[in-house]
């Protein structure tokens, strides 16, 4: 059964911030009680979008994080979605997705269409 | 051994029978994977010896029009001087990640606008210690442990919940937050002019819109207090350093506060020192001008595609700049100098390996303190950033 929070975006609070764990994968870590009221579940694939740039990163939960949003690990993930401005902390659109969680090549694909 | 996992470069690793004593989760994962994803010497994506990589270097240095040197907060005072050697003689741009990191505040100290003081006499004084937009316990695991809150320091005997006072400043509530229990405070801040403007009235007995009187009187009880900024501080005073320096100037009329930067990658400062004894300025410098420019940073070179060619030393900035300044990266030429295989080190058109300096190359860092610290690394390399800079410069 589809879930009803698929076809709602909720605005969200990104902070950039290090972790301990090394991130390959586009990982998103989320404030618990934040995420229940989107809907969202550990584990979930969600598409992160700030303007006309987007990824989808792979939710996990943490206490944490901002009470109205989640914490991006500074990466290319981050990098790619933040600029001068709004380095540490932005906002952002967030919606459940389909698929896997990006990947640094899906990144630096991006980057290299640039060209 | 001396970590240079972090800018606190410990200096009690020790490693025992193929074990890592004493190191933090990342100055643990630092070591023992320093022999993973190693670069290769490349020209053009063709594996190459690395004699040919670095002509190749050289060639495309002397062909550029506008090229600029970036990098270098983690390799050696040494290999810092030979990078800027190379920028005087190309007469081009050198810079680091501190102009869009701790820059501001490190040139501040260096300038004597800030008041600052070492990591051991913040073990032995401090009083009130502040974590401002900084959280460690990702970044410096250890620098609550050695230097600051938890460690009884020679006029500090009685331990961190008598001896101490922990003020933790974030837009959430971090895990060094959440020690803020007993003798302590945690500020959650939204806007931190608005916490600046609020101790400046405290600092008059008026009240603002943050809380922080109570902060001002503990700091007045004592001799010594400090305050480690972070990134979070940084970005969250938009550019606006001087209400922050006149801060902590009102504050020092009434109670001793020093200032220390809070992050950074292992010799972020000592890249900010070597370039101030050469040209007095800390980063984002043009030797074609003969002067420092927020014009001249990297990030900003990119964005307004100002460079044709980037002598890159030891960082990834693919992978750690934003859009706007990743995204030009591919419209020029990349030289990248590193130990390990980089996101940018694919794209790069030459790339030359290193050796990890601490672990494998010797020579001098530069603590987040000012403090200066001789490596012992504990494994050796044929060719280290000392060595490859050098190379490019005589090829010069």
């Amino acid at each position: 059964m589809m879930r009803l929070t698929r076809l709602i975006k909720f605005e969200t609070r990104i902070v950039v911030a290090r972790v301990s764990e090394e991130i390959r994968k586009a990982t998103i870590y989320l404030n618990p009680e934040f995420a229940k009221r989107c809907g969202i579940k550990e584990g979930d694939v969600v598409a992160v979008s700030r303007g006309n740039r987007g990824l989808r990163f792979r939710v996990r939960l943490l206490e944490t994080a901002p009470e109205d949003g989640g914490i991006i690990p500074n990466s290319i993930f981050s990098n790619f979605l933040a600029d001068f401005e709004s380095f540490k902390s932005f906002r952002a659109d967030i919606e459940l997705s389909e698929g896997d969680e990006s990947t640094e090549e899906d990144v630096i694909r991006i980057i290299m269409q640039r060209k | 051994m001396i970590c240079t996992g972090c800018s606190c470069l410990c200096d009690d690793v020790e490693i025992a029978e193929g074990k890592i004593l004493n190191a933090c989760e990342r100055g643990y994962r630092h070591i023992s994977k320093y022999m993973e994803n190693r670069a290769k010497p490349a020209v053009e994506g063709k594996e190459v010896d690395l004699d040919r990589a670095i002509e190749a270097a050289i060639e495309m240095l002397k062909s550029a029009k506008n090229p600029a040197i970036y990098g270098l907060d983690t390799s050696t005072v040494e290999a810092q001087k030979t990078a800027v050697k190379i920028a005087k003689k190309l007469n081009c741009y050198i810079d680091d990640n501190s102009s869009f990191c701790l820059g501001e505040f490190v040139e501040a100290i260096l300038r004597k606008e800030l008041p600052s003081s070492t990591l051991e006499d913040v073990r032995d004084k401090a009083y009130v210690i502040v974590y401002w937009g900084t959280n460690p316990y990702h970044s410096l695991p250890r620098h609550l442990s050695r230097y600051s809150y938890y460690p009884r320091g020679a006029k500090r005997q009685r331990g961190y919940d008598e001896d101490r006072y922990l003020v933790v400043i974030d837009i959430r509530k971090t895990e060094i937050a959440k020690l803020a229990k007993k003798n302590a405070k945690f500020i959650k801040v939204e806007n931190d002019l608005e916490l600046v403007d609020s101790f400046m009235k405290a600092l008059d007995g008026k009240a603002g819109k943050y809380d922080v009187a109570g902060v001002l009187r503990e700091m007045k009880k004592a001799d010594f207090n400090v305050v480690f900024g972070g990134l979070g501080l940084k970005y969250g005073l938009r550019g606006n350093f001087k209400a922050f320096i006149e801060l902590l100037r009102n504050i020092n009329k009434f109670a001793p506060l020093y200032f220390i930067p809070s992050g950074f990658h292992a010799n972020m400062r000592g890249f900010n020192e070597t370039l101030f004894e050469a040209v007095n300025a800390v980063n984002s410098y043009s030797f074609s001008s003969a002067s420092s420019s927020p014009e001249f940073a990297f990030t900003e070179l990119l964005k307004r595609e100002k460079i044709d060619t980037a002598l890159i030393v030891g960082t990834d900035p693919i992978a750690s700049l934003p859009y706007e300044a990743s995204s030009k990266l591919p419209k020029i030429k990349k030289i990248v100098v590193d130990p390990r295989k980089t996101l940018t080190s694919r794209i790069a058109e030459v790339v030359i390996p290193s050796a990890f300096s601490g672990i494998e190359s010797g020579g001098e860092m530069v603590r987040s303190d000012g403090v200066r610290i001789k490596l012992k690394p504990i494994a050796s390399s044929e060719f280290d950033d000392v060595y490859v800079l050098k190379r490019i410069l005589e090829g010069l």
